[in-house]
């Protein structure tokens, strides 16, 4: 029976084999006793996801809905989708919906972590309700907020009218109903971009701080000159972040809206579920999710790009 | 402590700028909080109380009867105990594969583990509509479509986020109690077992956690592989729900909170592991 004995951090530095050029053997030998390790991982991650990746974007070079079987088209499904009046509206719709909801939730978010930082009793109890909205599926929080919007008896306009405010008709408005979904994502994602930002922002060195309290700077300077260049890879990794939860939007556009009224909330993610389950033309779906694909990959590149300029990492 | 987080800021912002942090503290966390007081009541009250303009927050006859019809109109505890049997899947498969994975890329020297790895990050960014329409069609291939399958055993293979939280914890194990357990004859799979899996309590909880809520949220992949109403977990149920009793306000605020009240008390008890799996991820990137 094997039994752990702790020992100094010395044994580790003596037993360690030196770094040798593995010899082809040995590169058998240690991919086969990993292979039970990671053998599954390795076949999940191809058949459930990068093979469907790499499906998907064949797939979109078909015709094929449930009636007839795959036909290659090339180009055409990309055609069809860019000549659909409406399609460039979807694609519009979901650039302004990323546009906005993750730059303002992390944000937003960031101001939460720096009000919310201390370590006292009253800001631990705030921090656990403002995550609150995070915990709750999207489909329940588009619920809440649809009682909430409603625009005859719904809170929100009942609030906006004893300010004299105008009453928008929110999700029964063309003009309202995709900033109605963008709200509810922002505030359902502040509490998340703030906890990543406390861990960031704990991160951050106090004497770099008190230098600058010292050198007369007063707390917004010292915000905007210290803390946020020092947390530049706490803020790339909330856009990540942010980047990815900005999917949900298909949860919230199939209770809210149905991507409508009209196509005024129709979004990639919602369309490529609309093509491929109520239209079942999977080749137009797939299409479309080459194209939000794309689109992810391009904001991530650009992502990466502005990191190496703007990010500073370390001393 | 760090020079921000000071416990003492009283002195250092006086009585104005303390008084403008509560006020606007309050102002915050009200507006994250009263949606779900708000649903709560509402889901106490009957349909012309809650049609009643200007809307109340406490409602003066609680409709404890909602509670009731809710149960009697849609099969809803059908609904929660399939996402509760999803999840409890998703569970059990998840730690496992992704404690072995975890070890392998924290301790194991193999050919292609930096790039498996990275294929792995990579597969974070993946948009989930993109990769269901494929899926979809594999299981029309081979079988598997209304049927929890598709929903669970992409869990039981692989899991980004549990393979890099393992990994990460498994990496702050000191080499000596591995050292130790080989030079006592030991093979890679009984220091795994008996050395690295005891100490991995904690992160398994944190991964437990993470995998439940995930799976419990989800609406895209039961909506797309599930099409009996008896397999229907509680997203997909609610939606259902809503869009027969559209009208019916305060029955769906009630549904609602039934939904999200095993999350909310799960977090209630636990929120340091929710926490826990999101702010350490930062620091790596």
């Amino acid at each position: 029976m094997l039994t752990a004995r702790p020992q100094t951090g010395a044994v580790t530095e003596l037993c360690s084999p030196p770094e040798l050029p593995r010899a082809k053997r040995h590169r058998w030998r240690e991919l086969a006793e990993a292979a039970p390790f990671i053998g599954p991982t390795a076949l999940g991650l191809f058949v459930f996801f990068l093979g469907p990746v790499v499906a998907a974007f064949v797939l979109g070079f078909t015709e094929w809905n449930v009636f007839t079987p795959p036909q290659w088209v090339g180009f055409a499904s990309f055609s069809q989708l860019f000549n659909e009046p409406m399609f460039s509206q979807i694609v519009t719709n979901t650039v302004v919906f990323i546009a906005v909801t993750v730059p303002l939730s992390t944000v937003l978010g960031f101001f939460a972590a720096l009000m919310f930082l201390r370590e006292t009793r009253l800001s631990r109890f705030y921090r656990v309700l403002v995550f609150m909205p995070v915990v709750p599926s999207a489909v329940s929080v588009g619920l809440i907020w649809m009682a909430l919007m409603q625009p005859q008896f719904g809170v929100i306009n009942y609030l906006l009218k004893s300010v004299g405010l105008g009453q928008p008709g929110w999700l029964a408005s063309t003009s309202w109903a995709l900033p109605a979904i963008i709200i509810v994502s922002i505030w359902r994602n502040i509490g998340y971009n703030m906890i990543i930002y406390i861990g960031g922002l704990k991160g951050v060195s106090s004497e770099l701080l008190e230098a600058g309290e010292l050198d007369g700077a007063g707390y917004w300077r010292r915000v905007r000159y210290l803390i946020l260049p020092l947390t530049s890879p706490t803020t790339f990794f909330a856009v990540i972040v942010g980047l990815i939860s900005s999917f949900q939007v298909f949860d919230l556009t199939y209770i809210m809206t149905s991507g409508g009224p009209g196509y005024s909330t129709n979004t990639l993610p919602f369309y490529i579920y609309q093509q491929g389950f109520q239209d079942f033309s999977f080749g137009t779906a797939s299409a479309a999710g080459d194209i939000l694909f794309l689109l992810t990959a391009a904001i991530v590149g650009i992502g990466f790009v502005l990191q190496k300029r703007l990010v500073f990492y370390g001393d | 402590m760090v020079g921000i987080a000071r416990k003492s800021r009283v002195s250092r912002l006086g009585i104005s700028g303390s008084l403008l942090w509560h006020s606007s503290a309050l102002v915050v966390v009200a507006a994250m909080v009263v949606p779900f007081l708000w649903m709560a009541s509402a889901s106490l009250e009957s349909l012309p109380q809650m049609l009643h303009y200007p809307p109340t927050l406490v409602p003066p006859r609680p409709e404890w009867h909602n509670y009731v019809s809710i149960f009697q109109d849609m099969p809803l505890a059908r609904y929660l105990l399939n996402a509760v049997v999803i999840v409890g899947l998703s569970i059990v498969g998840q730690l496992l594969t992704c404690s072995l994975s975890g070890y392998a890329f924290a301790r194991l020297r193999f050919t292609g583990s930096k790039a498996l790895f990275a294929a792995l990050m990579i597969a974070l960014i993946v948009p989930p509509e993109v990769i269901v329409v494929p899926q979809f069609l594999l299981f029309k291939t081979v079988g598997g479509l209304n049927t929890y399958v598709p929903l669970v055993l992409p869990w039981w293979l692989v899991g980004a986020i549990g393979t890099f939280l393992f990994r990460q914890f498994f990496r702050s194990v000191p080499r000596a109690l591995e050292e130790a357990a080989m030079i006592d004859g030991g093979k890679r799979w009984q220091v795994f077992r008996y050395v690295y899996l005891p100490l991995a309590r904690p992160i398994s909880t944190t991964v437990a956690i993470f995998t439940m809520v995930t799976q419990w949220n989800n609406l895209i992949f039961p909506v797309v592989f599930l099409q009996s109403n008896s397999l229907l977990p509680i997203t997909v149920g609610i939606t259902s729900f809503q869009s027969q009793y559209s009208t019916h306000w305060n029955l769906l605020m009630a549904a609602t909170l039934l939904s999200i009240l095993p999350m909310l008390l799960l977090y209630a008890f636990g929120q340091r592991y929710f926490v826990q799996g999101m702010a350490t991820r930062g620091v790596e990137k």
